[in-house]
């Protein structure tokens, strides 16, 4: 058996390594986070969530994404994102107090105030799976057929423990290049509660 | 030839009398198999039915790989998809299907399928097919058949030939073989090339539907006889395949898809003859797949993967046949494998298997009860995971007539888990939904219930029948270990839970109404049910029928063939109501046409014009076969072959 293993395995291995091949895109990684547009007081920006073991911060009261040295005790971030999961500065997530309530069937422009019920934040995991139970857990609806993450036809309204309140949409999961996890949000300031 | 007491000796005379085990035809002209027993025996006395694709049929049905020569042959079900052309025996699944070459095992399955595309015909002298379980002869993944494919031996003192091909979508083949056969040593080379440029069902996106792709294949045999009892054969082969196709993900990312595929066979078989009486065969053999894969996302990086898989496939074995008295053929054998898998998608990024097998079968010719041949066999065989199973096989052959044969079986046949069910630690890098193996899962499992009859009223008609039924349990499913809920994705695994049968009739008829014609005809009724959802399996038809006409004008050197399908509705998955929960739906029934007209020139070969699949059937979701396509080969031998 072992001429045999040996000369087989000779014979294997022949092709070179594919990405020696042929070079795959020069272009930067579909990686950068787009720019941020300001219309009035709303806001639009794509945010890059690609990575699976980094988060991404950000200020919802200049659009800024922010770099926190510790994130448990920072006080400049609102949200922040990776890949599908949002967390808020709130509950278990963050110290700014952020809770969060749902606006069913209305469109972002058509939210002019904080609802008066429904609040609630990101709290400890619940069900044993490791996952903290998270207040924006439900902005998508998944595809089990396709695994496509659709934004939920669904408004939150964010307010911090300061009193500053935000209306936001996700508006999309994947850019032009059908990168997911390039997460479009759309947002603008509310009346505080 | 040695003394043949009965009938049922004739595999090992055959196999004893030289070291041309796995000639087709013995001396007399009867058609010889080997997948039945594991022994050369007559077609017409193997105990259980074996279908033979001779390579007069393959040559006559023009096809360039097996795929192709498969699809539309009696009984047999090639459903294509992304993961290439899978075989179904039965209505049961691709992976429960055993397919070998020269009685050794294949790599590279992917979710269970070995696509039959990657088997060029150049090397196949001839397609041994036995349907129902053949576990108790070959093991592990034989619950619904095996698929034997015999490679091409040395039969000609000298001979060369040459194949080319040009088709459509850029089809180039082209293969060429030399032969040399002497009193003691023999010897064939054969290589190949492929290219295709794949299609596209659905030339509205930028998916593709079937690969563009190239191919080489190299394979060499030699046998020796090293005394007047002692023979050898050696074989090995070599294949490069490359694959360039383009995926759109459900985001609506464009995927450009590359794939090497990479394999190489050696094998070795020794066989003795200890006396007049009793024969033993050796094996070793060693194989090994590689496929590297690209994917290189247009406009970004992020998608951009690269994957190298490996398997490696090392097998010893033993066979002793001995024929006892005057009724009994012995064969008892053992067999030892290890497979071995590197893979980025397997948790830890390898795995490992060992499993050793014995065999034992009596082909007993019952005394006193003229024609009748009772085949009790089973198997012990020993996995590295999931331990001892047992595999029966009761095998009944009655001639009743020497126009009438009957044969029943009943036996059990099992699948083991892959790597993959055992081993998978896949996550979607996008929806985040987790697949996990499951290192406890359980073979599947299946008892079968086989019952045929051939009847030869005279020269000019053959026809058969048959009856099956298969209880499949403990089948391995993808099952939903946590939902997906608020923020968190679902989690996959997989488990022993499911269970279904597969049962139905199948009708064959072949004639010969006149000198040169031949005509050829089945019928498959099929019924399955997934118990664990009551309805039917996926993608079977309930009814599919196959026609074929063959006419030779020998005077005027011209051959023409026509090959039919058609194949009843099927019951397959999709999200219909964009729900995004899948709905049964029913793929409608469609039918394949395939023509071929040969002459045959300076009587050194021929050239013949071609159509696959004229009536164009196909679709881009329900139906990915190739669409039509025209080809025109040639095809040379040197010297010029007997009688042209």
């Amino acid at each position: 058996m072992r001429p045999v293993t040996a000369l087989t395995t000779l014979c294997l291995g022949c092709a070179p390594d594919l990405r020696e091949d042929r070079a795959t895109d020069s272009l930067p990684p579909s990686a950068d986070t787009g720019a941020l547009f300001t219309d009035g007081d709303e806001r639009s920006l794509t945010v890059n969530a690609t990575a699976t073991d980094a988060w991404v911060y950000l200020s919802l009261s200049d659009g800024a994404l922010l770099s926190p040295a510790d994130p448990a005790q920072d006080l400049g971030w609102r949200l922040a994102l990776q890949r599908y999961n949002l967390a808020v500065s709130g509950g278990v997530s963050g110290p700014a107090g952020v809770e969060v309530a749902p606006v069913e069937g209305q469109s972002l422009d058509e939210v002019t105030a904080a609802p008066a019920d429904g609040w609630r934040t990101d709290l400890a995991d619940a069900d044993g799976d490791g996952v903290p139970e998270y207040a924006l857990g439900d902005w998508y609806v998944y595809d089990a057929t396709t695994h496509v993450l659709t934004p939920a036809d669904r408004v939150y309204a964010l307010c911090d423990g300061a009193g500053a309140c935000f209306k936001l949409a996700v508006e999309g999961y994947y850019d032009d290049a059908g990168t997911p996890a390039m997460v479009s949000l759309r947002w603008a300031p509310l009346p505080s509660r | 030839m040695p003394p043949s007491p009965t009938p049922l000796l004739l595999g090992l005379a055959l196999a004893a009398s030289s070291a041309r085990a796995e000639d087709p035809a013995d001396e007399a002209g009867a058609e010889v198999v080997v997948t039945a027993t594991r022994t050369a025996t007559s077609r017409a006395e193997a105990p259980v039915a074996v279908e033979v694709i001779t390579r007069e049929d393959i040559v006559a049905a023009g096809a360039e790989n097996l795929a192709d020569l498969l699809e539309g042959q009696p009984g047999l079900d090639v459903e294509r998809s992304y993961l290439g052309a899978a075989l179904r025996l039965q209505g049961m699944n691709p992976d429960q299907v055993l397919i070998l070459v020269d009685g050794e095992r294949v790599l590279g399955a992917k979710d269970g399928v070995i696509d039959l595309s990657r088997f060029p015909v150049e090397a196949i002298e001839r397609v041994e097919i036995v349907k129902g379980p053949g576990s108790a002869l070959y093991g592990a993944d034989a619950m619904g058949g095996v698929v034997n494919l015999i490679t091409r031996a040395p039969d000609e003192p000298l001979r060369a030939e040459l194949h080319l091909r040009g088709g459509g979508r850029g089809t180039q083949d082209a293969s060429a073989s030399v032969e040399a056969k002497g009193e003691r040593l023999s010897g064939q080379l054969l290589a190949g090339a492929h290219r295709s440029d794949g299609y596209d069902l659905s030339p509205e996106d930028e998916a593709t539907t079937a690969s563009a792709f190239q191919q080489w294949d190299v394979a060499g045999q030699g046998r020796a006889a090293l005394g007047p009892n002692l023979s050898l054969a050696a074989r090995g082969s070599g294949t490069r395949r490359s694959l360039q196709g383009v995926e759109v993900s459900g985001g609506g990312a464009v995927l450009d898809r590359l794939s090497v595929i990479e394999e190489a066979q050696l094998g070795l078989t020794p066989r003795l003859l200890l006396g007049a009486r009793s024969m033993l065969t050796l094996g070793a053999s060693g194989s090994l797949y590689r496929e590297q894969q690209l994917v290189d996302q247009r406009g970004a990086t992020a998608l951009d993967t690269y994957e190298d898989h490996q398997e490696r496939l090392g097998e010893l074995s033993a066979q002793l046949d001995r024929a006892t008295g005057d009724h009994h053929l012995l064969t008892v054998g053992a067999e030892g494998l290890g497979v071995w898998m590197d893979s980025p998608r397997l948790d830890g990024g390898h795995g490992a298997r060992a499993r050793a097998g014995l065999f034992v079968q009596d082909v007993w010719g019952v005394p006193g009860v003229s024609g009748l041949s009772v085949v009790p066999g089973a198997r012990l065989e020993l996995d590295s995971w999931y331990g001892v199973v047992p595999a029966p096989r009761l095998a009944l052959r009655w001639q009743a007539s020497p126009r009438l044969t009957v044969r029943v079986s009943a036996g059990t046949g099992y699948r083991a888990p892959s790597f993959k069910e055992l081993l998978l630690r896949f996550e979607n890098p996008g929806a985040g939904y987790v697949v996990e193996g499951t290192p406890t899962l359980r073979p599947e499992t299946s008892r079968s219930l086989q019952l045929g009859a051939e009847w030869a009223p005279n020269d000019k008609l053959w026809l058969s029948a048959g009856v099956f039924h298969n209880d499949l349990t403990d089948l391995i499913t993808i099952t939903t270990l946590k939902a997906a809920s608020a923020g968190e994705p679902a989690r996959y695994g997989y488990a022993n839970v499911a269970s279904a049968w597969t049962a139905g009739v199948e009708l064959a008829a072949e004639a010969r109404p006149a000198d040169g014609l031949q005509l050829k005809a089945s019928y498959t009724l099929t019924e399955s049910r997934d118990e664990s959802i009551q309805l039917p399996l996926e993608g079977r038809a309930r009814h599919r029928g196959t026609a074929q006409v063959n006419l030779n004008l020998d005077t005027l050197g011209l051959s023409a063939q026509a090959r039919a399908a058609l194949v009843g509705a099927r019951p397959l998955t999709g999200d219909t109501d964009g729900d995004g929960a899948p709905d049964r739906i029913e793929a409608p029934p469609y039918a394949a046409l395939d023509l071929r007209l040969e002459r045959s020139v300076w009587g050194r070969g021929a050239v013949a014009l071609g159509v696959d699949n004229l009536l164009n059937a196909g679709d881009p979701s329900l139906l990915t076969m190739p669409p039509r396509l025209v080809y025109l080969s040639v095809d040379l031998t040197h010297p010029r072959r007997d009688g042209a």
